[in-house]
């Protein structure tokens, strides 16, 4: 049987040997050159040129990767990318960042609050007036008790918020109150009282997971999608895992903001992102929420059916190399320094996908909140100060680290770029690549003494203490960084920041943010990532809410095709 | 039990320690003509067959290149395996393709005078003719280095069994097949990340997961050979255990050895491709060609530059293929050569 199968396939002709291992390499080409092609391929959607009249009340269909699904439908849990979208078609709460693009929507804004709140002269009471007429997209009315009730029941389901202290919200945490002591409701009045002042409570409290909902609602975790809504949109069918379909909420009132173009929203929950861009271009989803992979992102921008429909935003998702300031060699000061001069940024944003994908960035705090301050480190390596820096270390050298990295996306790439970086200034870097969920678990337990690893920060809201909190010595216990940054002198200063407001804590925080990093360098900060989304070539309106950091889904609408 | 007559007879000797040397002598006069007809058989075979010629050829030709392949193509490109080239990747990061040079200053137009790279960069820039050759190295290492391991531990444990029987064959031919039920791949994945990375950790996983096929060959010969009435004699002449397993019966595993272990190296390769991919293979920047085809993959840069998944690719069909041959063509040849005893 053998022989007659070897003889059918020519193999007992020694000639044919090398045509039939050659027939294979072809083989194997030109299977990969076809799945290659299968997202580069014209399709049927035609081009905008050809585009006409704007659909009214249209159908929406986004992209969610499956991977990047929210962690619940109850919205007083919602604090991912996902669900902070959808929360900000389903929901407005106390103050936000309204549904604008451009710097109106930068602004804090008052939402169900007719105004900002006043605050006390000591900072620890906000009192908020609440807009009349507002009812919930059940058309109950939305009262301030409610708003009262909804704290209560943020501390019942998600004991571990991240919200500044109310006073009394630590008994309802520890069961011994059925309500928050701290916050009042008379009429139409609301009133908060911190138990120490937070310059970023307004901010903190302008997130979806405080979003409103009816007093008495269940202070179990709801999984039914039932909660009613405050914003333009409202759910109104959910399968985990699948799909989530929003309507317009009848009972919006437009005076908090845009109702919105789109008549429907049907979210695929359920999208493999390698084949996010060829569903786009076949018109199948409008678009996604996150990012394009860098891979696609590259081939929709040199497609010209997609011309005009491709758009690129820096986030506020910022990339970091952590060095744990209690491990040799990263607890000797020069040596984070040095690393800092020795990474040629410019390679790692090359590395990563281009302009595409990410943009070189040196600071702790992102762009638009870091100011104009003066550049700490270079783009491009500065290897006779990094060197320098390495020699007034004292450590004799070549000295070798192990760079924890995880096996997602560009990061194995990234690593092998700074371990190249690091070679000349007598640095040894292996590198160690696992799963994120074994790399995060190993590096997260202190007694492990991980020397270096990589961090992401996507911003809560646009504040620079929203990041400098990472490396908070104060909060040298917390989960959140593995730099260990503790240094006792800097406490002071990091109290004082967190208690200013306003233009006065942006430029506290650029300061801090600027004297940590010139003096302790606890982290080698990285890349901001870019998101690249590509629209159907029917779709318009896409637009970028800066404060939020993604897709403004209520200005996209369709045409006829 | 008392030697076979006829091994008495044709020694003529005497019970005794010199009747043991006896059966020896006896045993060599029937290897002599043994050894010619192989000798005669192979040259013949060789001839008739040319893929096992050829496949030989090739296997002896990517040894070489596994050894020598990479420095050599390093020094000529003078492109060193890790070296990272910043000029290979365009301005969007796009390596260079091949037959391609390196990029201008401003990443966007082919320097006329810029490096050539034959088969292109990878996405860090780097060389991928010798990182393929390097990465023949590394496959190799892993692949024969498991191989041999596996290969060891099956004939000691296949030997044993097959040798001795009743409760210790039971006992092993339980665990080959306990192993053999065992989802190999998932397996090796967990045991890998148990161990962590590196070349030593990954031959040992390969091996691991490689010993029964070779323990159940080796069993089966030994068998046969044990039942052999020559054993017998050899065993009631005063020889003892380690004697016999080593003049007797081990030099019988040499054939399906031979074609057990092409098979064997051919399967580690893929093996070893597959942890590479996953990420739990040798530690970057160590080349490996599972790592080449998870980097174009899993960026998915493979659909702009198709060369990234086209050159590891086709590394890997070549040399399982022709491992596979060789295994394929020594199985007929030394099928014969046994056809000749």
């Amino acid at each position: 049987m053998r022989e007659k199968l070897r003889t059918l396939i020519g193999l007992n002709s020694p000639g044919r040997l090398w045509r039939v291992a050659a027939a294979l390499a072809v083989g194997v080409a030109v299977v990969l050159s076809v799945s290659a092609c299968g997202s580069s391929s014209p399709t049927a959607a035609s081009g905008s040129e050809g585009s006409s009249e704007s659909i009214p009340n249209p159908t929406v269909t986004i992209g969610v990767y499956h991977e990047d699904l929210f962690e619940s439908i109850d919205t007083n849990l919602w604090d991912s990318l996902t669900s902070v979208e959808i929360g900000r078609l389903t929901c407005v709460p106390l103050v936000w960042y309204p549904n604008e693009s451009g710097k109106a929507g930068e602004e804090l804004s008052p939402g169900l609050a007719e105004e900002m709140p006043t605050v006390s002269s000591d900072g620890l009471t906000y009192t908020f007036k609440i807009r009349p007429g507002l009812e919930f997209s059940n058309g109950k009315p939305l009262t301030a008790e409610d708003i009262k009730y909804t704290f209560y029941r943020i501390y019942k389901v998600d004991p571990g918020v991240f919200l500044p202290p109310i006073v009394g919200s630590q008994e309802v945490i520890e069961g011994k109150a059925n309500e928050v002591s701290g916050v009042e409701a008379k009429g139409n009045t609301l009133t908060i009282h911190l138990t120490e002042r937070n310059g970023a409570f307004l901010q903190s409290i302008s997130q979806a997971y405080t979003c409103p909902v009816p007093r008495g609602t269940t202070l179990k975790v709801d999984e039914s999608g039932d909660l009613p809504a405050t914003g333009p949109y409202m759910i109104k069918s959910y399968q985990p895992t699948q799909q989530l379909v929003l309507v317009r909420n009848p009972h919006f009132d437009t005076a908090l903001g845009p109702k919105g173009v789109a008549g429907k929203f049907i979210f695929d929950l359920a999208l493999d992102q390698t084949q996010a861009l060829t569903k786009i271009k076949l018109g199948q989803l409008a678009t996604t929420i996150e990012s394009l992979p860098a891979s696609d992102a590259l081939l929709a921008r040199n497609d010209p059916t997609l011309k005009g429909h491709v758009f690129s935003n820096v986030t506020s998702t910022l990339n970091y190399l952590w060095m744990n300031n209690d491990v040799a060699p990263f607890n000797n000061v020069d040596v984070r320094k040095a690393v800092n001069y020795a990474l040629d940024r410019n390679q790692l944003v090359k590395v990563s996908g281009g302009s595409n994908a990410v943009e070189s960035w040196e600071e702790m705090i992102p762009p638009p909140l870091a100011g104009k301050s003066k550049e700490l480190y270079p783009s491009e390596p500065e290897l006779t100060k990094a060197k320098q820096l390495m020699k007034e270390s004292g450590i004799s050298l070549p000295v070798s680290t192990t760079l924890y990295t995880p096996s997602l996306t560009n990061l194995p790439l990234v690593a092998q770029v700074i371990q190249q970086d690091l070679e000349p200034i007598g640095i040894k870097v292996n590198v160690h690549v696992a799963s994120t969920t074994v790399t995060s678990a190993y590096t997260s337990v202190r007694s492990h003494h991980a020397p270096a690893g990589f961090g992401a920060w996507t911003q809560d809201y646009p504040d620079g203490g929203d990041f400098m909190q990472l490396v908070d010595p104060r909060e040298i216990n917390s989960d959140s960084d593995h730099s260990h940054f503790n240094v006792p002198s800097m406490i002071p200063k990091f109290k004082a920041a967190a208690e200013t407001s306003g233009k006065e804590r942006e430029i506290a925080y650029q300061e801090l943010a600027a004297e940590v990093q010139e003096n302790y360098a606890p982290w080698a900060p990285l890349f901001m990532q870019v998101s690249t989304q590509a629209t159907a070539p029917n779709v318009t309106g896409f637009e970028w809410q800066g404060a939020a950091s993604m897709p403004l889904l209520t200005s996209i609408g369709l045409t006829e095709e | 039990m008392s030697p076979a007559p006829d091994a008495q007879a044709a020694s003529g000797a005497t019970p005794g320690l010199a009747a043991e040397e006896s059966v020896d002598l006896a045993v060599g006069t029937t290897e002599v003509p043994e050894r010619s007809a192989r000798s005669s058989g192979l040259r013949a075979l060789v001839r008739r067959n040319r893929l096992v010629a050829g496949a030989g050829a090739m296997t002896l030709l990517l040894l070489v290149l596994a050894v020598v392949g990479g420095p050599i193509a390093a020094s000529i490109t003078g492109h060193p395996p890790n070296r990272q080239y910043d000029n290979a990747l365009s301005a969007e990061g796009v390596p260079i393709g091949a037959f391609e040079r390196t990029y201008d200053a401003s990443g966007t137009a082919h320097d006329p005078n810029g490096e050539l790279f034959v088969l292109g960069a990878d996405l860090l820039g780097r060389d991928q003719l010798v990182r393929a050759l390097y990465g023949l190295r590394t496959s190799f290492t892993i692949a024969v280095g498991g191989a041999i391991l596996a290969i060891l531990a099956g004939i000691g444990l296949g030997v044993t069994a097959g040798y001795f029987g009743g409760f210790t064959d039971a006992v092993i031919s339980r665990a080959i097949e306990a192993t053999l039920a065992f989802p190999t791949l998932l397996l090796g994945v967990g045991l890998a990340l148990a161990l962590g990375p590196g070349l030593l950790n990954v031959i040992l996983v390969i091996s691991i997961f490689g010993w029964y096929y070779p323990a159940r060959i080796v069993r089966s010969v030994t068998i046969g050979v044990r039942n052999l009435q020559y054993i017998e004699a050899a065993t009631s002449v005063g020889a003892s255990v380690p004697r016999i397993l080593f003049r007797h019966v081990l030099p019988r595993l040499y054939s399906p050895m031979l074609i057990a272990g092409t098979s064997v190296v051919a399967a580690n390769v893929l093996f070893e491709a597959g942890l590479s991919y996953l990420g739990l293979g040798v530690p970057p920047p160590t080349a490996t060609w599972g790592q080449m085809l998870s980097d174009a993959v899993g960026s998915g840069y493979y659909q702009i530059d198709l060369w990234l998944a086209i050159v590891p690719g086709v590394c890997l069909v070549v040399v399982v293929l022709t491992l596979n041959l060789l295994g394929d063509g020594l199985r007929d040849a030394l099928d014969q050569r046994d056809s000749y005893l």
